[in-house]
This record gives structure tokens, C-alpha cells and sequence, in this order.
């Protein structure tokens, strides 16, 4: 243990700015760190040390001479093998595309070089950002630091690995159904999707089109939002990118929540799904938390939690199937067991259906905004579950649809999830606090000041002892 | 309407061209299908002419950039 496993963002950056540490000595302790771990946890498909440690000498020098790019310069990240980086394989972790280099940086990618972060590597993710976890695709999946016979959650499974790990402080993933929070939830992470076009998705392989969004992943909660101040933004060459204006997402953090109207979904996880005993506890005594910082709680009632998530998966499947047909019709041999199970229930799923459940969808986006008048956020659960075993895939399968997450990628609205501590047998826990479209700076208002009522996200477990 | 299949899942898949698919993984085809149909029976069944689908037109769209995989 060096201690940089430990530091944010914000507190690295400060170090950093001052000179009291050094982007070449940050850079390398993490790199040391991911090869003493990372065979026992998998959160990296490919690390990139001699790029790393050019970038990280770059970052010095430029400090150094007085040209400081803001709080990312000089700090280390990572990115799912899905997001481009020009002159690099980009994977999707399916053997489909081993050999794929990326011509071009995504946007997000841009936006993380011209701040001056340092990218140590690709992470694993579940194939095509859908099928997982697999053991039969051209790497194995990633494990979870707080015990690595479980699952990290995914599909951004190695981004939320390399945060609780300490491999990173920061990284991107992406959420289709759930895909940035589920591996937030099931790492004691921090992990947001911002409102729908908030961040480009440009050079991101697609899985769902009116589904996908960029989201950034930390430990904690004002890192998360400075890491969204670095991604977020209009891109004209994304169609589906918000010409919306800047905004500093930190700029709520540390303010009071006295007379915050925080609206509870409970029966998302206590009558339309039933979440584990502990996950609901977890949720309820954050509640209480919220309520002795003085919010004002309300009950919010929404349609069953099955029709979000009916819609939501008919329109991932249908644009899902539209995007790997010519792969499935050619080569699905190529494809591991579960990409291949999940994505080719899009061939049987009528027009008709697929229209309705975008009409679904336009109705399920009146009604939140609707019941979201009356409140500043909402409370809900992000998994039913604390995560499962890897060696259990039966278990991992009943797992998969049990979750409150689909909900705020049909409609579009920012959705964090975040640690309420450990199940009793270490595990995380976690809930979501979702916001209005937009509002992404009082969603991480109300998270912060959870965070910092709890302690609980600067937790990471210990790996040397493991 | 029950969470069955009406039609021959490995019939449709051949004739949507999935060939590969229908031939080497007959049961995933026959689960994909069955599946696909519990999930249409989930939606509301309410729906009236005025619920239009949530698709936005811009006649303004320029040709989007391509990613590496595109």
C-alpha cells in the first residue's frame, strides 16, 4: 500500500497542482499496483504503461511550466473496451472484434487528453456492453476487490473493479440498462448516468441507440461530478447529444438539504420486485439519514416497475439485434454463450411491439415528470441484490432482471447509484437518487450529502491481505 | 396469450436468414422467441391513438461520424 490506491481526484489533484506529488510517481505506483492485482481481479483488458508513463511525464513538465489543464491533469484513469481511442484496439471484449483499432478518439476520450488525464488502459466489460460475465470470450471476466468469487455487476464490470481496486480514481463506463450503477452497486462505487445526450456518445459502440448513455465512475461522489464537468457537454456530431449549456456539476456539493423534497419509489423494491432483506434495510436507513439532514420525504407511486422494464429491454433488444444481425447471420459461432442467448431475442420482436414500447416510453416519461413536480429527487434501489458468485451462473441469471435501474434509461433522467455500506457478509450495498432531466448538480447535492453524513464512499477493500 | 411462441422459432429464424443461428443453437432460438413475446405481453395494453412514439424528428440531421466499428 503506497497510499495513491487511496486518492481522489480531488485531493490528488490538489497534490498535484502544488507539487507536492508527482504525475510520473502517481502514474507508476498505479501502474505497480494493477500488476501486483490485476491477475486475481481482471478489471483490465489491455494496460497501457508506456503511453501511460509518456502521458504522465507530459502532464509533469506542463505543470510544472505553469500550464495546469484543470483537476484532471496529470491524473490517471481508465476506459471500457468499448470507447475509442484512436490507435488502439477497441475489443467490446468479444472476440467479434479482437482486432478492431479505433481510427479515431471517441468524444469523451478528446475531452479526457485535452484535460490532461493520463489513461493507464482499457477495461473488460460484458461483451457488447451485454453479454456477461463469460468465461468463454477471448478474456475472462472481471472479479469483484471486495471479494473475488462474486460478481463486479456489469456490464462495465472492469471500470468498477479498477475503482474499488485502486487501480483508478476515475473511469467511464456506460448504461444501457443499468450498466454504469449495477457495477457501481456491486463495487461500493460511485457511478452516474446523467440525463439522456448529456454526454456524447460519439465513437462508443453502440448497444441501444435511444438507450446509451457515457456515465462517469469514482469512488466518490464530488469526484464523480468533477469527472462529468471533463465529459459532459454538446457534440454536433452526435444526433442524439443535448444542445444544452455548460454546467459545473459541483457546483451544489456541500450545500445544506435542509427542506429537500425527496420523493421514496419503494415499490419498485418492496411489492413490484422484492429486494433482499439487507439491500432494502440499507435503503431505508439512508432514508433516515436523508430525513436527520433535514430533506422532506414523501412516497412517490409510478406504474409497475415491469412495464419500465418490458419497454426498456424491447427497445434494447430490437436496436441491439438491428446492430449485430449481419454478425449473427455470418459468424455467431464467434459470439460467447450469453451476447448470444440475450441480443437474438431482438430478431423476434414484431414492429408493432417495438413501436409500442417507444409509445410506452413517452408515457412512462410524462408520468415520472409528472410525480417528479413534487420533489426535488427520488430515492429507489438500484439492485435487489448484493452480488452474487461467479461460480453460481444459474443464480447470477435470476439475479440479472432484479433491479431498478431500466427505469431512468427509458426516460432519459440522471440516476446515481451509490454505497449505503456492506451486507453482512462484506458485500456492498447500494441505492440510486435520481434527478429532473438536466439536474444532475442536485442529484450529486443530495448524494454528497449522504456521502459525507456516512463515510461511506471512501471505503476500498484490502487486497494485500487477500 | 401465454409466454409460448405461436410460430416455429427455428422456421422464423431461417426465414429472417439466421441460418447459422437456427441450425447450430436450436434452443437458444426457440428461448429468444418465447422470450420476445412474454416481453410485448408485459406492456400496457392501453395504449389509444393519441400515445405517439417517443421518437424526435429533426429535419435538420447531418450525417453522424463514424466509430472505428461502425
Amino acid at each position: 500500500m503506497t497510499g495513491f490506491e487511496q486518492l481522489s481526484i480531488a485531493a490528488a489533484s490538489k497534490k498535484i497542482r502544488s507539487g507536492d506529488i508527482s504525475p510520473v510517481e502517481y502514474t507508476r505506483a498505479l501502474l505497480d499496483r494493477i500488476e501486483t492485482h490485476d491477475g486475481r481481479i481482471n478489471a483490465f483488458i489491455r494496460v497501457m504503461p508506456d503511453a501511460a508513463m509518456a502521458a504522465a511525464r507530459t502532464a509533469e513538465a506542463e505543470i510544472a511550466a505553469g500550464n495546469w489543464r484543470g483537476p484532471m491533469h496529470g491524473v490517471p484513469y481508465a476506459l471500457k473496451d468499448i470507447i475509442d481511442v484512436a490507435g488502439v484496439p477497441t475489443t467490446c471484449h468479444s472476440k467479434i472484434l479482437a482486432d478492431n483499432i479505433a481510427a479515431t478518439d471517441a468524444e469523451v476520450s478528446r475531452r479526457l487528453k485535452d484535460a490532461g488525464g493520463i489513461l493507464l488502459g482499457k477495461t473488460s466489460t460484458h461483451e457488447f456492453a451485454i453479454g456477461g460475465p463469460s468465461f468463454d470470450l477471448p478474456w475472462p471476466p472481471a472479479r469483484n476487490p471486495w471479494n473475488p468469487d462474486h460478481f463486479t455487476g456489469g456490464s462495465s464490470s472492469g471500470s468498477g473493479a479498477a475503482l474499488a481496486a485502486g487501480f483508478v480514481p476515475a473511469a467511464l463506463g456506460t448504461d444501457t440498462g443499468g450498466s454504469v450503477r449495477n457495477p457501481a452497486s456491486f463495487c461500493g462505487i460511485t457511478g452516474m448516468k446523467g440525463t439522456y445526450g448529456r454526454v456524447s456518445r460519439r465513437g462508443v459502440f453502440p448497444l441501444s441507440f435511444s438507450l446509451d448513455h457515457v456515465g462517469p465512475m469514482t469512488r466518490g461522489v464530488e469526484d464523480n461530478a468533477i469527472l462529468m464537468n471533463v465529459i459532459a457537454g454538446h457534440d454536433p456530431a452526435d444526433p442524439g447529444s443535448a444542445a444544452e449549456k455548460a454546467t459545473d456539476f459541483t457546483a451544489l456539493l456541500g450545500q445544506d438539504i435542509t427542506g429537500m423534497r425527496i420523493g421514496v419509489i419503494r415499490h419498485f423494491y418492496n411489492r413490484d420486485l422484492e429486494a433482499d432483506p439487507e439491500m432494502a434495510q440499507g435503503i431505508e436507513r439512508a432514508i433516515d439519514v436523508l430525513r436527520g439532514l433535514g430533506a422532506d420525504i414523501s412516497e412517490i407511486t409510478l406504474s409497475p416497475l415491469k412495464e419500465y422494464a418490458a419497454a426498456n429491454r424491447i427497445i434494447l433488444l430490437s436496436e441491439a439485434f438491428a446492430l449485430h444481425e449481419k454478425w449473427f447471420r455470418e459468424r455467431p459461432q464467434d459470439y460467447g454463450e450469453l451476447t448470444r442467448k440475450r441480443v437474438i431475442g431482438g430478431a423476434f420482436i414484431r414492429g408493432a411491439d417495438y413501436v409500442n414500447a417507444t409509445r410506452v416510453k413517452a408515457r412512462l416519461v410524462r408520468e415520472l415528470a409528472e410525480a417528479m413536480e413534487a420533489v426535488d429527487v427520488a430515492v429507489t434501489a438500484s439492485s435487489m441484490d448484493p452480488p452474487g458468485r461467479l461460480d453460481d451462473p444459474d443464480g447470477l441469471e435470476v439475479n440479472y432482471g432484479r433491479q431498478a435501474r431500466a427505469p431512468f434509461n427509458l426516460t432519459g433522467v440522471p440516476a446515481i447509484a451509490v454505497p449505503t455500506g456492506l451486507s453482512n457478509s462484506g458485500l456492498p450495498l447500494s441505492m440510486q437518487i435520481v434527478g429532473k432531466p438536466f439536474d444532475e448538480a442536485r442529484v450529486y447535492q443530495v448524494a454528497h450529502a449522504y456521502e459525507q453524513a456516512t463515510g461511506f464512499g471512501a471505503q476500498i477493500p484490502n487486497l494485500d491481505g487477500k | 396469450m401465454s409466454g409460448k411462441h405461436d410460430l416455429d422459432p427455428q422456421g422464423l429464424a431461417r426465414a429472417f436468414g439466421l441460418d447459422r443461428l437456427a441450425d447450430g443453437y436450436p434452443d437458444d432460438i426457440a428461448n429468444a422467441a418465447n422470450f420476445a413475446k412474454s416481453l410485448a405481453e408485459s406492456l400496457p395494453r392501453d395504449l389509444n391513438a393519441a400515445d405517439e412514439p417517443a421518437h424526435v424528428f429533426r429535419a435538420d440531421l447531418k450525417k453522424p461520424e463514424q466509430g472505428s466499428a461502425s
